[in-house]
């Protein structure tokens, strides 16, 4: 079964701040999303949206024409595995998988040996026992075994180490149960994520500023090298995203796929997406303009 | 009902410490009393389990709402569920509470009789006029804790939503009645009935009442924030 995540126009509100801001974007089956964002771009309120936890201000969220919100059928669908997910410190790993096997009909009880296996969790130990760390890989256990066709992560990696980062994306990417699945793995650092995820969903101040293909950025984004004076730095103003200069050398920083026969080096994608968010950069913008007139 | 079995074991889970250390303890100081006038036959030693286990009782139901949207939440639970689920527990475990002290008191009774020892068991419901057996004494136990850990719950769930200052102005019109002398009188009323309702009347009345606060939160339930802060 296919499976169509929509979010029409969502907006929300924290008090007197904007967080979401008519943001609209539609999800397939099958395909790996990254969403990206700065901190308070409104991540977390998004996600918490998309899972029923927050109800939208104004605006729809819905999986395959049904809204998550209070919606049990929709619900079950989701799992959604947060930053510090919430683990009772009481439960042992044994607990928390049966916890978790209520909730998730088609909860994977194998996967879940697997995963447990793969990061070294002891199915006896208790949550309050294990580290930063562990609490991380028993919340990714659960969320790689429900089963559920839309899995959502908040910054999985966060507390884990470069061994377990590996673990856990050879588990989510090897694993052809997840081939009809969605997948959102949220994260500040998306240079490792990466290889894995096929499109970015970035957010900025609340609005959606991007949702394209890895692949399409990497195509239309690169670095031109020069002389002050050479003909070759000659670009639209609109497309230069960063401007560095030493001496007489400039290196320009742009987003053009017809300049991409001119590019020298490859934009860094954290790179890329730091100044696409960069509050400052219509203002730098408008410096050189001056300076050049 | 898989997931209801769900928020039961989360809710378990949370509390099974605090509840074996409770039953340990509250059999500990019976333990004690039964040493003590067996050492000082001179003396009387009272005791009242039920009262300790009613403290409990309320304690046990200001934190279960929170336990099961903490953690039922994550799961992709709905908030009626998760009330739902807070509910039915609340239930259970009032009659397993009410079943054990029950159990524990009508157990001890014929042991210091044989112990011919000077202790004795004191219950609210002494002040009742209901006769001394197993069946009536749960029944009315089971929906005193059920009134009580409702009326606990209820207030935690203020608290959560609303506010500690919609608690402390819950607190103050409580005590309101309590001072006044133009509605006090209303709870020496309520005292005198529970004194002289028989068995049937208390039980259905005490249960009607808790389930009518139980119904209250039902229409705000959807709406029920999850976050406190609101994030």
């Amino acid at each position: 079964m296919t499976y169509c995540l929509k979010v029409e126009n969502v907006s929300y509100r924290h008090g007197k701040v904007n967080a979401l801001n008519n943001v609209s974007f539609q999800l397939e089956s099958g395909k790996i999303y990254g969403l990206w964002g700065r901190n308070g771009a409104g991540k977390t309120t998004l996600m918490r949206c998309m899972t029923g936890l927050l109800k939208t201000g104004s605006g729809n969220v819905s999986l395959n024409g049904k809204h998550p919100y209070e919606n049990r059928d929709v619900l079950q669908q989701i799992c959604f595995i947060q930053e510090n997910h919430p683990l009772n410190t009481q439960w042992k790993v044994k607990d928390a998988m049966e916890i978790a096997s209520c909730f998730y009909p088609n909860w994977n009880g194998a996967k879940a040996k697997q995963c447990l296996r793969a990061f070294r969790l002891d199915e006896k130990i208790r949550v309050k026992a294990m580290s930063k760390g562990m609490r991380t890989a028993l919340a990714l256990t659960i969320g790689l075994s429900s089963g559920a066709p839309v899995m959502i992560f908040d910054e999985p990696t966060n507390g884990l180490d470069a061994a377990v980062r590996e673990t856990f994306y050879e588990l989510l990417v090897y694993d052809d149960s997840f081939e009809d699945s969605i997948i959102i793995l949220s994260t500040h650092y998306i240079q490792e994520l990466q290889r894995y995820i096929e499109e970015i969903i970035v957010l900025h101040e609340g609005k959606l500023i991007m949702q394209d293909s890895i692949e399409a950025i990497r195509e239309r984004t690169g670095y031109i090298h020069g002389n002050k004076e050479s003909r070759k730095l000659v670009v639209d103003e609109s497309a230069i995203l960063e401007r560095s200069e030493m001496g007489p050398m400039v290196r320009l920083m742009v987003e053009d796929i017809e300049l991409s026969a001119r590019f020298d080096e490859k934009v860094d994608l954290q790179d890329y997406l730091l100044r696409k968010t960069d509050r400052k950069h219509g203002e730098q913008k408008e410096d050189r303009y001056y300076e050049g007139a | 009902m898989k997931e209801l079995k769900g928020l039961w074991k989360i809710l378990w889970l949370d509390i099974r410490r605090s509840y074996s250390i409770f039953w340990s303890i509250l059999l500990f100081f019976v333990i004690l009393g039964i040493g003590i006038s067996i050492s000082f036959p001179q003396g009387e030693v009272s005791w009242n389990m039920d009262g300790a286990v009613l403290i409990y009782q309320i304690v046990i139901g200001a934190m279960l709402f929170r336990i099961a949207f903490d953690y039922g939440s994550t799961f992709g639970s709905t908030r009626k569920l998760m009330y739902v689920g807070v509910v039915s527990f609340l239930f259970i475990l009032s009659l397993v509470s009410a079943f054990l002290l029950n159990a524990l008191y009508f157990l001890l009774q014929p042991l210091l009789s044989v112990l011919d020892v000077n202790m004795e068991l004191n219950s609210l419901l002494h002040m009742s006029t209901i006769s001394e057996n197993f069946f009536g004494y749960l029944l009315i136990l089971f929906t005193i804790y059920v009134f009580s850990s409702t009326v606990s719950m209820l207030l935690s769930i203020l608290k959560q939503q609303v506010g500690a200052i919609a608690l402390y102005g819950t607190a103050g019109i409580f005590a309101l009645t309590v001072i006044l002398p133009a509605v006090n009188t209303y709870w020496v009323d309520l005292f005198y009935w529970f004194s002289r309702a028989p068995l049937l009347n208390m039980f259905l009345w005490i249960l009607l009442v808790s389930v009518v606060l139980l119904c209250i939160p039902v229409p705000f339930v959807r709406q029920f924030q999850i976050f406190s802060d609101k994030k």
